[in-house]
């Protein structure tokens, strides 16, 4: 029974890494999120008004991204996302996350520091 | 205390280390993210059971004699480590795939990377972790590997727990952020991890294991009877407990075995098994010589006097399931006992001659053959007939798997409460 249960787990996991991979070559030919980013250049205190998990802006190493929409898909929970809204997350982001966390984030640019 | 309660409470205490990360995990906040993202907190759920149960299943495996009257015998041991085991498994691949399935609403580029080894650190803990169990225990579920290469790889399992617990730790998560859970899983892992430290890795050092040295080996038929005496300390043991018997000189010198001791313990510390050949391990005891250096861990078991509450005794054994109770009727002391001794012919009933010799030497044992060949099954009916007020007995069963359910249940329907019956299972795998 439990081989039986096992069998079917280990499929299942193989159909839904399969379905992400080809998935991902599909989005990637249709796909063109960051070409329209218009390069804004916010100011500090700009950024902090967007300190909520329901408008949440995070810099960067000085660029800022609007990631309200995808807080809720944070793998490590919203709550870590919201945390640290409005503020230059830099070094936490870069401590913690991968290549495949930087690719995503580079989707909800909307523009950069002010100098 | 009744085992039959113990292992109640047992259990009880397994379901309630299983639910408290669970609770902790639902009292977070905020509340209302815990089911907005329905993948996420199955995702979240999945990988904090599976690391419970993985850590869980390192402790059964230790083999602890201090927790032994808690937990059932070590055959129903071996099932659950089996189920939770496959169910870790299950629930551990659930984890990565179902967090996956939160970011395919936004890139299935960025699912898909969640399963290809990562730079992030704490990602690639779990990622490796997760592929280490996996291949492990294909081999245990899919692959007949020879038994020692087989344990070798099973010896390896306590390696994804560690990079899972670190995984765990430090990802960023509810686990990271809680205290309360980060500490509940912690306690938990230790458990886990130094139990696989004490048995696993450290062994041949820690687990206490006696020198003995072969005095006489004898067969009759299928069964090879060793005789052994201690070195040096003499292996505690009571009648009817069963020892790892590990013999350096055959095979792999880490492979050790489970075997009743047929003889009641004596002073000099002389030990008797009289084991079925039945594998390859088994079927090489013949030919050990006289001298040969062996080591015997235990005794472990509850099969033994400290269960009866009655002055009167019904033991029932099936083939070579004899051999705890040649043990135990080494012992008997003025106790009535009635014993049933089941084999397929004649010729395999080699002990018979051995309990009536006892009974002629005033033990109070009435031996009642059973040969299936000519009397078919024994049956529950069949015993409560032969034997006066069986109510107010105390059972002892020890025989194949299959046999003993099958009593067991028709006990029951015999109206017998269950906590008259004890059994000790054997496999001959």
């Amino acid at each position: 029974m439990t081989r039986y249960l096992v069998t079917i787990a280990i499929l299942l996991s193989l159909t839904a890494v399969g379905y992400f991979g080809i998935g991902s070559l599909l989005q990637t030919s249709a796909s063109s999120l960051s070409d329209s980013v218009v390069d804004i250049a916010f100011t500090l205190d700009e950024i902090a008004k967007h300190s909520s998990i329901n408008d949440c802006y995070l810099l960067v190493n000085n660029n800022v991204y609007d990631v309200t929409r995808y807080s809720g898909s944070h793998p490590g929970g919203a709550m870590n996302i919201s945390n640290q809204c409005g503020q230059d997350s830099s070094s936490i982001f870069k401590q913690i996350h991968s290549n495949l966390a930087w690719d995503l984030l580079a989707n909800y640019k909307i523009g950069t520091l002010a100098k | 205390m009744k085992n039959s309660f113990k292992n109640q409470i047992a259990f009880g205490l397994f379901v309630a280390i299983l639910l408290t990360p669970v609770i902790i995990w639902l009292t977070l906040e905020p509340i209302s993210d815990r089911f907005e993202h329905l993948w996420q907190s199955i995702g979240q759920i999945s990988g904090l059971l599976g690391i419970v149960l993985l850590s869980l299943n390192l402790f059964l495996s230790a083999r602890l004699r201090r927790f032994e009257k808690f937990l059932p015998g070590i055959n129903k041991i071996y099932e659950y480590h089996h189920h939770i085991g496959g169910t870790a498994l299950i629930l551990l691949l659930l984890h990565p795939v179902s967090l996956a399935l939160t970011f395919a609403s936004t890139s299935f580029y960025q699912a898909f990377l969640l399963f290809i080894p990562a730079d992030a650190v704490a990602l690639a803990l779990g990622q490796y972790s997760l592929y280490g169990l996996l291949a492990l225990l294909i081999i245990t579920f899919y692959i007949n590997l020879p038994y020692e290469w087989w344990r070798l790889s099973h010896a390896l399992l306590g390696v994804p727990l560690l990079l899972g617990s670190l995984h765990m730790l430090l990802i960023p998560s509810d686990v990271s952020r809680s205290p309360a859970l980060k500490y509940y899983l912690l306690v938990l892992i230790l458990v886990g991890l130094s139990s696989y430290l004490y048995r696993t890795v450290f062994g041949s050092w820690l687990v206490k294991r006696y020198k003995y040295e072969i005095t006489e080996v004898q067969t009759f038929g299928s069964i090879t009877e060793i005789t052994a005496k201690p070195v040096a300390e003499a292996m505690p043991y009571l009648a009817g407990q069963y020892a790892f018997l590990q013999i350096p000189n055959l095979g792999f010198s880490f492979e050790t075995h489970p075997f009743s001791v047929s003889s009641a313990p004596t002073k000099e510390g002389t030990v008797r098994f009289s084991i079925k050949n039945s594998g390859d391990f088994t079927s090489q005891l013949k030919d050990l010589a006289v001298g040969t250096r062996v080591k015997l861990e235990g005794g472990y078991g509850v099969f033994t006097a400290e269960q009866c509450i009655r002055s009167r005794q019904v033991w029932i054994a099936g083939g070579i399931g004899i051999t705890p109770f040649l043990a135990l009727a080494g012992e008997l002391n003025g106790e009535t006992v009635d014993l049933f001794y089941c084999v397929n012919t004649r010729s395999e009933a080699v002990y018979e001659e051995g309990l009536l010799a006892l009974k002629k030497s005033g033990k109070n044992i009435n031996v009642h053959l059973f040969c299936s060949d000519k009397d078919g099954r024994i049956t529950a009916d069949y015993i409560a007939k032969s034997v006066a007020d069986i109510q107010k007995t105390d059972i002892f069963v020890c025989g194949p798997p299959a046999m003993m359910t099958a009593l067991k249940n028709q006990f029951k329907d015999l109206g017998i409460s269950k906590a008259n019956i004890h059994s000790e299972e054997f496999s001959f795998s």
